[in-house]
């Protein structure tokens, strides 16, 4: 810990940048546009003119934003130099898959929130009452901007102190800490190959080399039905690079340089994404794991997982809907020597949910679903076999797309399709939306595929 | 009578001995400093000197684990009871953000072996089937975590005549619950050495008191690592300096860990330097003979020197030599730094902490090892050091009435 570094202590997820753009200091950055704050910062400075103390706020998929529900709030501060603290604000997703619910994100130009010193609570109200505008947003944007001017309190409170200096001596030693380990790094090459369920190919030729690492994405088909932004290819593939070899260190701008991407005209560097689009949201999510098992393949250290999108069961009456991941992740694998998990899993919040609130849905049994999962020279990850008992009469909808094509792995596969029984009564292959009117002691079981093997 | 009040951390111990007037006033006779490999000579020694008529009956023990005992991975120790699907749940973890969720890839210990794991709908099979395992494997602790395995059900009972100790997580608890439940029971063996040499020290009859989250407690499973719930109203805000960690108390707060106490080492790079929480099993201070690398506390010898505090214990030749030769390679990448300046970085560091948590400018620096930088405080440059102010003289006794 340094006195840098812990300024932003409060922060879980945060990138700071100098007026050049450049990254300083970076954490838990997954999702977070790391490849876009440059453009992100010059445009901050020159559409709202941020001055110290100022934030603004942006959610531009086709440019910044990682989802149509993140916004990235950005606040200029000053240490003897203007900097930019940038920070992710994720709502709640919206509905993509054709539902009634289904709705086109509130696309926000740049806008200044907090200029002067004064929030601009006129601006954040006509924002937050806009049609399109997701729950709570009044809330969500104001809770960030208390956050952001606590931290412009402490700034003030330790005026005087050599702070940039520190800054950029840990700027300069992690550019030789990270030449050193890159010559370190094992060097490869490998081929990796996904044939999606909507139809596309992912492909990619990965090379590390002593000046970095190479992905070409050579032999990815054009646009179908996914369509990602370029910048947010390259913020994922830069996040799995680090993720897997060099899980300890932080993102800075040095990383941007060990990284060459080759991205041929294709589905991952659309130019504007259609406001239906899945990988609107998902996108990152799909590069990031596709690239990470790209590395298993080489290194045999982790078990594949195929970046499948969740499904969902959305109970309408009550507001909840919840993410059910393809697979479990590596829990399966937890002692490896990693220690953790790379890849989407079961988060503790959502379990703690389940068991701890009157939830008119109460999760009774939960699983892995063992030995269903893709086999290759890394096994796909285990998916998950969730029992729900009703609680009372109620009406959830299952919205799924493994339920309905099965998943394809690299060669080795395909593993299992996603299942869903009600009372017994298995249904299988089930449609892409299912609505289940469910009475008072109905018990559900969801079983999710599991992810697909690298050959 | 007599009571003693009792802080011991990773390198040295704070005795304090006082009687008890009033619950909410006692009167302190004495306190000592003593490092922690010799707590049951010192104790008694202590004892010896200051109260050799007057028996002491109680021990108010304050005893908080470091944060390194969590990243261990310790297992094999205790069973794991739970329903079907359930015995993996302590080890969930994710790593970054998924949906509204944001976690950090750290890895979670893994505190039950998989032997000792077993998942079981029928709870009858404890005794038939899970019973003789453990008894095969000289497992003595349980943890469960199903919904009919409580503590008055009968089969939890059976296991507790047969010698087992048992501990009942609700079946409705989160995560952290089952977690913390595992690793008390894990490090059982670590409380109970402590809790010996204590009795070793002043005898069998010593009533023992921890404290936890709800204050002082005979028994705290599951609640060993509880330091104090929250800070209470009429306390004033301050930065507790401990001898391996401070602490953040703000009233109506529970007490938050500071990253950079005196067990923080000092780690230097080509360009950087930063203090880190120091993950070797031999900590240190390096200025009393143990541990690799430059702690904290070593920065303050010669106040200890000064102070004329513990520094029979300290062989200055032997330090300055070690120090010499780590402080080389440091000035070679850093050559305008020097001890000073360093020293109150490390204290802007710790200011910067607890302001990030809250801290007001009044806040005072209180602790048993807070007079180790008062004289750094009189000489300091730096405008932040300069508005500090230290308790003169800190009494864990006062904490009784807490």
């Amino acid at each position: 810990m340094t006195r840098f570094k812990s300024l932003f202590k409060n922060f879980e997820s945060f990138a700071v940048t100098n007026s050049a753009g450049q990254i300083l200091i970076s954490q838990n950055t997954f999702r977070l546009p790391l490849a876009s704050l440059k453009s992100l910062t010059q445009m901050q400075q020159m559409f709202c003119n941020l001055q110290p103390g100022d934030i603004a706020v942006s959610n531009d998929v086709n440019t910044v934003s990682c989802g149509f529900n993140q916004l990235i709030l950005t606040l200029c501060f000053s240490l003897g130099q203007p900097l930019y603290l940038h920070i992710p604000l994720e709502l709640p997703k919206i509905f993509p898959l054709g539902l009634k619910i289904d709705q086109e994100y509130l696309r926000l130009p740049t806008l200044p929130i907090v200029s002067q010193g004064k929030v601009q609570s006129d601006l954040i109200s006509n924002v937050s009452t806009h049609p399109l505008a997701p729950p709570r947003l009044k809330e969500s944007l104001l809770g960030a901007v208390d956050a952001l001017m606590s931290f412009l309190k402490l700034i003030n409170q330790l005026s005087g102190l050599n702070l940039i200096n520190e800054a950029l001596g840990l700027l300069k030693t992690s550019k030789q800490v990270l030449s050193q380990e890159l010559h370190q790094l094992e060097l490869f090459e490998t081929t990796s190959r996904m044939n999606l369920s909507t139809g596309e190919t992912l492909e990619a030729r990965v090379r590390t080399s002593e000046d970095g690492l190479h992905v070409d994405f050579k032999g990815t088909t054009p646009a179908q039905s996914l369509f990602i932004a370029e910048h947010i290819t390259q913020s994922a593939c830069l996040q799995a690079f680090k993720d897997f070899y060099f899980p300890k260190h932080s993102l800075d701008q040095n990383w941007l340089e060990f990284l060459n991407l080759t991205i041929p005209e294709s589905f991952l560097n659309c130019k504007k994404i259609p406001s239906q689009s899945l990988c609107a949201y998902y996108g990152y999510e799909l590069i990031y794991s596709f690239v990470i098992q790209s590395f298993c393949k080489n290194t045999h250290r982790l078990r594949g997982s195929s970046p499948l999108i969740p499904s969902y069961l959305v109970l309408p009456q009550s507001n909840i809907c919840l993410e059910i991941p393809a697979s479990l992740g590596a829990i399966q694998d937890a002692k490896d020597e990693l220690g953790y998990s790379p890849f989407l899993a079961w988060n503790d919040s959502v379990l703690n949910h389940l068991f701890l609130t009157q939830s008119p849905l109460r999760l009774e049994k939960f699983y892995p679903r063992v030995d269903r999962h893709g086999k290759g020279q890394a096994d796909g990850s285990h998916g998950a076999h969730l029992e729900f008992v009703a609680n009372e009469k109620i009406t959830a909808i299952y919205v799924t797309e493994n339920g309905i094509t099965q998943v394809k792995s690299n060669k080795q596969g395909p593993v299992d399709i996603g299942e869903l029984i009600l009372n017994e009564d298995r249904k299988t292959p089930i449609s892409r939306t299912q609505t289940l009117q469910l009475e008072s002691g109905d018990r559900i079981s969801i079983l999710s595929p599991g992810g697909g093997a690298i050959a | 009578m007599s009571f003693l009040v009792l802080f011991v951390e990773e390198t040295f111990a704070t005795a304090e001995l006082a009687g008890e007037t009033s619950s909410s006033n006692p009167t302190l006779r004495k306190s000592w400093h003593l490092p922690k490999e010799s707590l049951k000579n010192g104790l008694q020694s202590f004892i010896q000197t200051h109260s050799p008529d007057k028996a002491v009956e109680k021990v108010y023990l304050i005893d908080r684990f470091t944060k390194k005992i969590l990243k261990f991975r310790l297992g094999g120790s205790v069973a794991l009871i739970t329903s079907p699907g359930l015995s993996k749940y302590h080890e969930l973890t994710l790593q970054g953000t998924y949906g509204d969720q944001r976690f950090h890839p750290e890895s979670k210990p893994a505190l039950s072996s998989e032997d000792l794991r077993f998942e079981i709908l029928d709870t009858g099979k404890c005794l038939t089937e899970i019973e003789p395992k453990l008894k095969l494997m000289g497992c003595k602790r349980i943890l469960t975590h199903h919904p009919e395995l409580r503590p008055e059900s009968e089969v939890t009972k059976s296991l507790e005549a047969l010698g087992y100790e048992i501990h009942c997580i609700p079946f409705r608890s989160s995560l952290e619950e089952v977690r913390r439940g595992l690793l008390s029971l894990s490090v059982q063996g670590t409380f109970e050495d402590l809790e010996n040499e204590i009795r070793g020290a002043l005898g069998d009859g010593i009533q023992i008191l921890w404290l936890g989250d709800k204050g002082f407690q005979k028994n705290l499973i599951p609640d060993r690592f509880g330091f104090l719930s929250s800070w209470p109203e009429n306390k004033k805000e301050q930065i507790f300096m401990g001898w391996d960690q401070f602490y953040f108390l703000k009233s109506g707060l529970p007490a938050t860990t500071l990253e950079a106490g005196f067990g923080s080492v000092f780690e230097f790079e080509s360009a950087s330097y930063q203090w880190t929480s120091n993950q070797s099993l031999d900590p240190g201070p390096m200025s009393f003979g143990r541990g690799q690398k430059l702690m904290a506390l070593d920065f303050f010898v010669e106040e200890f020197l000064h102070q004329g505090f513990l520094s029979e214990l300290i062989n200055k030749e032997k330090f300055e030599s070690k120090w010499n030769m780590q402080w080389k390679v440091c000035q070679k990448f850093h050559p305008k730094l020097t001890p000073a300046n360093l020293r109150e970085e490390w204290m802007e560091l710790i200011l910067i902490e607890a302001f990030n948590r809250g801290a007001s400018e009044n806040l005072i620096i209180s602790g048993p090892a807070a007079h180790l930088i008062q004289p750094m405080i009189q000489k300091a440059r730096s405008p932040l050091l300069k508005k500090i102010q230290i308790q003169p003289q800190f009494h864990f006794s006062n904490w009784i009435a807490l």
